[in-house]
């Protein structure tokens, strides 16, 4: 899977666990540029990116995690 | 009879995690008779606690489910009492605590608990805390009832004092955060120090489903 087709994916997860229909996925945001980006909708975030993507991510992978670009990269190795 | 020299203060260790788990369980149930973090995540209490004891496994530094962030009072051998404090975003990666707290949740417990908790995120994310990165945070106290009132909870304050001032002279502030209703912690707080710099107000009447009240106070303290 390409990249692209990898954040198309992650687009409509980001949307609707943030509540947010508009948003547009950059590689460089983070929990700060996300209105709704808690521990609590981080979680779920999490849980249907594994869903979506079938995988399932190892907690040390988890916690460096700190951007959109470093969710897509982890999911692009996972899935290739 | 209890005698107060006979207590020893220490850092916890991975053989305390059983001691930690109840730290959280009667901490979470505290002033309301069940457990508020099962009822949002649709889980037994039972159920929590294994998650629990599966999260302090992890041995992840820099969150409220850290062994390393809890410092325990043993008596006579036994393990008594317990207090969690950290310095936020000081752990391995940088990360905020509120993400690696939501990593251990999410990789622990199983999938439908976390859909369970979703249906509740509009009505308990009135209570969601925002830590300030380099403040030091306290969190989840527990007191086994037959050592209630020798003092432990300052005792315990004071030495996570003396962890948040070793940190370095940049660390300015204590934070802690409690329900207003619970007039003796924040007595104790403000006793030690703390001021009540915000206060969260639920609108939603069933926040007491996960909550013993409806309000929340953010204490502070400096150092």
């Amino acid at each position: 899977m390409e990249r692209d087709e990898v954040i198309a994916k992650l687009t409509p997860i980001f949307r609707e666990v943030f509540s947010d229909n508009s948003l547009e996925l950059r590689d460089d945001m983070t929990a700060a540029d996300v209105e709704n980006w808690d521990s609590l909708t981080h979680m779920l975030m999490i849980t249907k990116v594994e869903e979506v993507f079938g995988v399932k991510f190892k907690l040390k992978e988890l916690n460096k995690l700190k951007q959109v670009g470093d969710i897509v990269a982890l999911v692009e190795e996972k899935i290739s | 009879m209890i005698e107060g020299d006979k207590y020893i203060f220490r850092p916890a260790t991975l053989k305390d995690v059983g001691f930690l788990v109840e730290t959280v369980i009667q901490a979470e149930k505290s002033l309301m008779g069940n457990c508020g973090m099962a009822n949002h995540f649709g889980i037994t209490e039972q159920e929590l606690r294994g998650y629990l004891a599966q999260m302090f496994d992890e041995e992840i530094d820099g969150c409220e489910f850290s062994v390393s962030s809890f410092i325990v009072v043993e008596y006579e051998g036994k393990v008594v009492a317990a207090m969690g404090g950290w310095l936020e975003g000081d752990n391995e990666d940088a990360m905020p605590s509120s993400i690696l707290k939501s990593n251990l949740i999410q990789y622990v417990m199983p999938k439908e608990a976390i859909l369970k908790a979703q249906e509740n995120i509009p009505i308990t994310r009135e209570f969601s805390i925002e830590r300030q990165e380099n403040t030091y945070q306290l969190e989840y106290t527990y007191v086994l009832p037959e050592h209630q009132g020798q003092m432990l909870i300052q005792s315990l304050m004071r030495q996570h004092f003396s962890r948040a001032m070793n940190k370095g002279p940049h660390i300015k502030k204590i934070q802690a955060h409690a329900f207003e209703g619970n007039k003796v912690i924040v007595l104790i707080n403000k006793m030690m120090g703390f001021k009540i710099t915000k206060r969260l107000v639920a609108t939603n009447p069933r926040i007491l489903e996960f909550y013993p009240y409806d309000t929340m106070v953010l204490l502070e303290k400096e150092l």
